[in-house]
């Protein structure tokens, strides 16, 4: 895992539509009219460079206030690296930034990708290179409205792009990438079979079906390559559409008309997505965007191509009214209306790049019948908080809860990948409200909506899929595929349950900037609670139980159960569905026990006794009093010790058991020392009356059960106190009382409180809250 | 290229670098750049490549790093590496004036005041240092500040036992580096062309290197108390959220006595299992509560919320010394920090005369939630304590947030 959260970024500049029938390669369609120009019709883009540049003007100092171009803050960025190079060291690459200044402004600057430098640097590298640029370039740009649709794009003519992106048959269906400069153009290429079909006749119903399963229903989420447990079970939903559609199929007779009646037939299509990504992050943007992206398009339009002629049909419309508007001298802007009204295929073009470059999903439709929801899945949380020097990615959700711990079956570690099988003790927190989520399942159709509809009615925040599956009757495995569909649709985040019991802070990456926002839909939603500021303000103490917060009737724990939830989602959603977006960012809270508590370390120190490395055991005696002080001096004398490892390690000096469910023959003793160690002191306790745990309220009669607990339970608890499991998690996991465990956990020292004088003698665990 | 030379008037070249696929080709983009150029030229004067002559040429390859982003007036870099190991006087002149400054205390923006130098221009040099990875970016370092355990605390020094003696070493006053380097410990994730840490010599026992606890208090004097590895990850894991460096002190001075508290820190603020959290406040535009018992906090009922945390630790930016007799009696490198302390605790005690220095038009900007408390007490040029008490008068409720 990278330790860099990156936010998402498309980098995509344009689509551009290839086909080449015997007649020659033909550009037919790109959007956006005018990639990389300033007023082109790209939100994202612009917001992006907007964005930046402002960022830059804010700081006034590194931006040095240049001239109001636009493109200050990148140059200036630029010229502060190549100063660098004479200042500090000889290591920069000197002639990387000349040249840059020089031929490519802004080319192979970092990583910032200066749109508009792109756009200069590939226009004068064209120059120099081929001499086909024309001089027009920047008259193109500006003077888009006037100009001659179709001549040039990113500077070139059309005809050159035709050739180029044209590949020849070693590439079909492989993946085709070009670079020009600093854009990448990427493709899957599909060619004509030599039968003239554009798919293989045999088992086509089934094959074909898969290829691009995708989801039409806008909620389905399986990638043909990805976990098959989850294909497997979204197999029956897969097969209702496969039939609609193959029906169908059977009904047109594929390729039959295309072959005979047209003069000229299409023998390859290419949808080239232009892309600029910074060139750190070249390899993971381009695969991100092709594995997501590209290739299931492309099978999308293969698919309906080979059963409908689609790709070829929509191509020559295109064509035809291109040819029109030529005649008419319509303006670009006004043809690319035009045709994204007119022809399905345009328009499918134009939604994903739209949605894409904007990081949502795209949800497109060819026609009435194929249709499918495309995108990049975002990141959706990040176990680093961000330091003063990476990138910040506000409003990502923090936490560690779905890493993989030692307490998780090293085989199954079922949470590695986030969509794939949610592991049974998590909880769904829906990021948009149920009625909202169930009303667009509804209108999505899809196999899947009565079964997403009956779960999202009986799914809670605060209940694991277990729990749910028990209650519910719905099978686990069934909770968790729809659950992880849920997830991978944006819809929804696998959590830890809530509970108020557990700790909840804001959280450090929480975006207040959305603050105000957030707060209004807070207050929409949760009209009789605090507001969030104050909410928020609450939480920025020291950390406690959430229940403390809020004076709990019985009545308003729910409520507040359910504001917390929004809360969370708030703060971890990174921009879902717009609307929780909003909230989303907001105020992250959800310092959940995931986080905050979590991963105690209990570690276990381990103390010991006596004496000498190993030999502690026999000299008890003196251990007793001290005893395990995982800690601390204070028991001086010797016993603390034991220093398992290293035997050279002086034996005042304490030592932790990093792995209990993993320890070492000498580790062993010592944890069965400890053991033994506890049970006497529990029984003296017992003997004296004394409760040493202020928090025994209930406690004097329970203490006597706490003894014999505790042996029971020290083994099962034991394999969680590795530093990495959260205390939170014993009695979800083991289906324990939460009050019971934490009688225990207190025992051991550790306690949420600032243990007390007794609790630091007989500490054995070291715990720690981290946020 | 077009010539007369040529047969056909024209001579093009396309020089091509094979890397594999998972090769990072983005180094090799100034190689090819550079080699066509050469190539160019070379044709150009003599027909190198027309004519097939072979030679031979150099070249390197230069990693890229990512641009770091925009410095900050209230960050406090600290050096990585010994810088004067490699200045010398061909060294830029801004550079060469705010490089002594450097030493993990003062922000840029007080070095660049003690530098005299050009704000804008300090902060350029730093990122340069910073892209060079010279540099480690803190937080202002002051006893009203509230640090908590990261996620990576379990898998750094409460397991590394390396790390542990690494920390003592670090953070032991009892070694009291006379001369002390004010450079961050090693750095395990510092850009490997340029990191000639310093280590401490290993002059130290291992044994040796655990602080002493102060008071030699009861029974047993024989065999002096220590903090040792255990005990460092049990200080650190004590640290949190709502809880001011002073509270903590407070709570473990005896562990502490021998222990550089800002050292401490920034140990674990380098090595990422640590962090500060910041405040915010935030103006919610309705009236201030009237008889609450804090303008600046309306707790929930039921709920103390942390106005008690932050007034009191408000204090401790000011009376730095008193809290701190171990620090301040101990370390070598201190000096610093009481200087520029005192620079700011001066400039604001100047104002804090008048009453409202600062308008409440100008504070309201600052009052949305995105501005941390470093960042509006160094550019309204007040201390912690002075901007509390401000938000106390400010018209309408003001909400402090952690994060």
């Amino acid at each position: 895992m990278s330790s860099i959260a990156r936010p998402p970024d498309p980098c995509l500049v344009a689509i551009i539509l290839i086909v080449r029938s015997r007649a020659g390669p033909r550009l037919v369609f790109h959007y956006p009219p005018n990639p990389l120009s300033e007023n082109g019709l790209r939100p994202t883009m612009k917001g992006r460079r907007i964005s930046r540049t402002r960022s830059g003007l804010n700081k006034g100092y590194d931006s040095d206030f240049t001239d109001a171009s636009g493109t200050t803050s990148d140059e200036d960025e630029e010229e502060n690296h190549q100063g660098g190079s004479g200042v500090s060291t000889a290591h920069r690459p000197s002639n990387f930034s000349l040249d840059d200044a020089s031929s490519s402004p802004g080319g192979t600057d970092l990583q910032r990708p200066g749109r508009i430098h792109k756009k200069r640097g590939g226009n004068s590298d064209v120059e120099d290179e081929s001499g086909v640029a024309s001089d027009r370039q920047e008259g193109d740009v500006s003077g888009a409205e006037l100009r001659e649709p179709g001549e040039s794009l990113l500077g070139l003519q059309m005809d050159v792009w035709e050739k180029f992106l044209s590949p020849s048959r070693a590439w079909h269906k492989r993946r085709f990438e070009v670079g020009i400069n600093d854009l990448a153009f990427v493709g899957w290429p599909v060619f004509v079979r030599e039968d003239g079909s554009w798919r293989k006749q045999r088992r086509k119903k089934k094959k074909a079906s898969r290829e691009w399963e995708g989801g039409e229903l806008g909620h389905n989420e399986m990638e043909d390559d990805q976990d098959e447990a989850i294909e497997e079970s979204a197999e029956s939903h897969d097969m209702t559409d496969s039939k609609q559609t193959t029906s169908l199929d059977a009904g047109t007779a594929p390729s039959a008309p295309r072959d005979s009646d047209d003069k000229d037939a299409m023998t390859m299509f290419n949808v080239v997505f232009v892309l600029d990504p910074p060139l750190l992050e070249y390899p993971i943007r381009v695969r991100e965007i092709y594995d997501n992206i590209i290739k299931k398009f492309t099978k999308a339009l293969k698919w309906e191509q080979a059963r409908t002629d689609y790709v070829w049909g929509e191509s020559q419309h295109i064509l035809h009214i291109k040819e029109i508007a030529r005649e008419k001298r319509s303006s670009v802007n006004n043809l690319h209306a035009e045709l994204i009204s007119q022809s399905s295929l345009a328009k499918a073009i134009y939604t994903v790049y739209t949605s894409i470059s904007a990081s949502k999903i795209a949800s497109v439709s060819l026609n009435k019948d194929v249709s499918i929801s495309l995108q990049i899945p975002p990141l959706t949380s990040t176990p680093y908080v961000s330091g003063p020097s990476d990138k910040a990615c506000p409003g990502l959700w923090l936490t560690t809860a779905d890493s993989v711990t030692p307490a998780d079956d090293p085989v199954a570690d079922e949470n590695s990948s986030p969509h794939q099988v949610l592991a049974k003790h998590f909880a769904l927190l829906l990021l948009d409200n149920e009625a909202t989520i169930r009303k667009d399942i509804e209108a999505s159709g899809g196999a899947l909506a009565p079964a997403l509809g009956h779960y999202i009615r009986c799914s809670k925040p605060t209940k694991s899929f277990a729990q749910i599956s028990a209650t519910s009757g719905i099978s686990l495995s069934t909770i968790q595929m729809l659950a992880s569909h849920l997830v991978y649709w944006r819809r929804a985040r696998a959590i830890p349950p809530l509970h108020q019991r557990d700790t909840y802070i804001v959280s450090p990456n929480c975006d207040l900037s959305k603050l105000e926002v957030a707060t209004a839909a807070y207050q929409a939603a949760f009209p009789t609670l605090p507001s969030l500021p104050k909410m928020l303000s609450a939480l920025s103490g020291t950390p406690r139980p959430y229940g403390s917060f809020i004076p709990t009737s019985n009545i308003l724990q729910d409520q507040s159960i359910t504001g917390d939830q929004e809360d969370c989602r708030d703060g971890s959603s990174e921009g879902r569905s717009r609307q929780v977006s909003g909230r989303a960012r907001s105020t992250l809270i959800p310092s959940d026990r995931g986080k905050t508590d979590p991963r105690q370390k209990e570690q276990e120190s381990v103390d010991d006794a006596a004496s000498s490395s190993s030999s502690s055991l026999a000299s008890q005696g003196s251990g007793d009093e001290t005893p395990m002080p995982g800690g601390r001096d204070k028991e001086s004398e010797m016993h603390m010790t034991h220093s398992i490892l290293d035997k050279n390690i002086s034996l005042r000096t304490t030592s932790l058991i990093l792995m209990p469910h993993r320890a070492s023959p000498i580790e062993s003793r010592w944890l069965e020392e400890i053991l033994a160690r506890l049970s006497e002191t529990l029984e003296s306790d017992q003997q004296l009356g004394a409760t040493p745990n202020s928090d025994g309220a209930a406690g004097d009669l329970e203490e006597a059960g706490l003894q014999a607990s505790l042996k029971k339970y020290w083994p099962t608890f034991i394999k969680y106190f590795n530093g990495y499991d959260a205390l939170e998690k014993i009695p979800v996991r083991e289906s324990l009382k939460r009050r019971f465990v934490w009688q225990i956990l207190n025992r051991l020292g550790a306690g949420q409180q600032p243990s007390s004088e007794v609790d630091r003698g007989e500490s054995v665990l070291v715990s720690v809250r981290h946020w | 290229m077009k010539s007369q030379r040529y047969d056909r008037n024209e001579f093009i070249f396309n020089f091509c670098l094979v890397l594999s696929e998972e090769e990072d080709f983005s180094t090799y983009k100034s190689v090819v750049q550079k080699l066509a150029d050469l190539l160019r030229g070379l044709e150009e004067q003599s027909g190198f490549l027309s004519r097939d002559h072979s030679r031979s040429g150099e070249g390197k390859l230069f990693p890229i790093y990512p641009a770091p982003p925009p410095v900050k007036a209230w960050q406090v870099p600290l050096f990585t590496v010994r810088y004067q190991k490699f200045m010398d006087e061909n060294w830029d002149l801004t550079m060469q004036r705010i490089v002594p400054h450097i030493n993990g205390v003062n922000s840029i923006r007080i070095i660049s005041i003690l530098a005299d130098t050009d704000f804008s221009l300090t902060c350029r040099a730093i990122r340069h240092l910073l892209y060079y990875g010279c540099l480690f970016l803190l937080d202002i370092f002051s006893f009203s500040a509230i640090y908590a355990p990261t996620a990576q605390f379990s898998s750094t020094i409460a397991s590394d036992e390396a790390m542990q003696q690494e920390c003592a070493r670090y953070v032991n006053t009892t070694f009291a580096p006379s001369t002390i380097p004010n450079t961050a410990p090693p750095l395990s994730p510092s850009r490997p062309d340029l990191s000639p840490m310093h280590t401490n010599p290993p002059r130290f026992d291992p044994h040796d290197v655990w602080p002493p606890i102060s008071d030699p208090s009861p029974e047993d004097t024989e065999s002096p108390a220590v903090v040792d590895g255990i005990g460092i990850v049990e200080l650190y894991a004590s640290l949190k959220q709502g809880q001011s460096l002073k509270q903590w002190y407070l709570q473990h001075s005896r562990e502490l006595a021998y222990i550089d508290i800002r050292r401490f820190i920034t140990f674990g603020i380098i090595k990422g299992f640590l962090y500060r959290v910041h405040k915010y406040a935030y103006a919610t535009g309705l009236p201030a509560p009237v008889l609450k018992s804090t303008p600046t906090h309306t707790p929930l009922p039921g709920s103390t919320a942390t106005t008690p945390h932050t007034r009191s630790s408000s204090r401790a930016r000011t009376t730095v010394t008193p809290n701190t007799p171990s620090t301040a009696s101990s370390v070598g490198d201190e000096a610093p920090i009481s200087a520029s302390r005192s620079r700011s605790v001066d400039s604001g005690s100047d104002e804090e005369g008048e009453e409202e220095v600062v308008d409440d038009r100008t504070l309201a900007k600052y009052l949305d939630g995105l501005h941390c408390f470093d960042q509006i007490c160094t550019e309204l040029e007040i201390s912690e304590k002075e901007l509390t008490e401000r938000l106390k008068r400010f018209p309408g409720e003001v909400l402090i947030l952690h994060r």
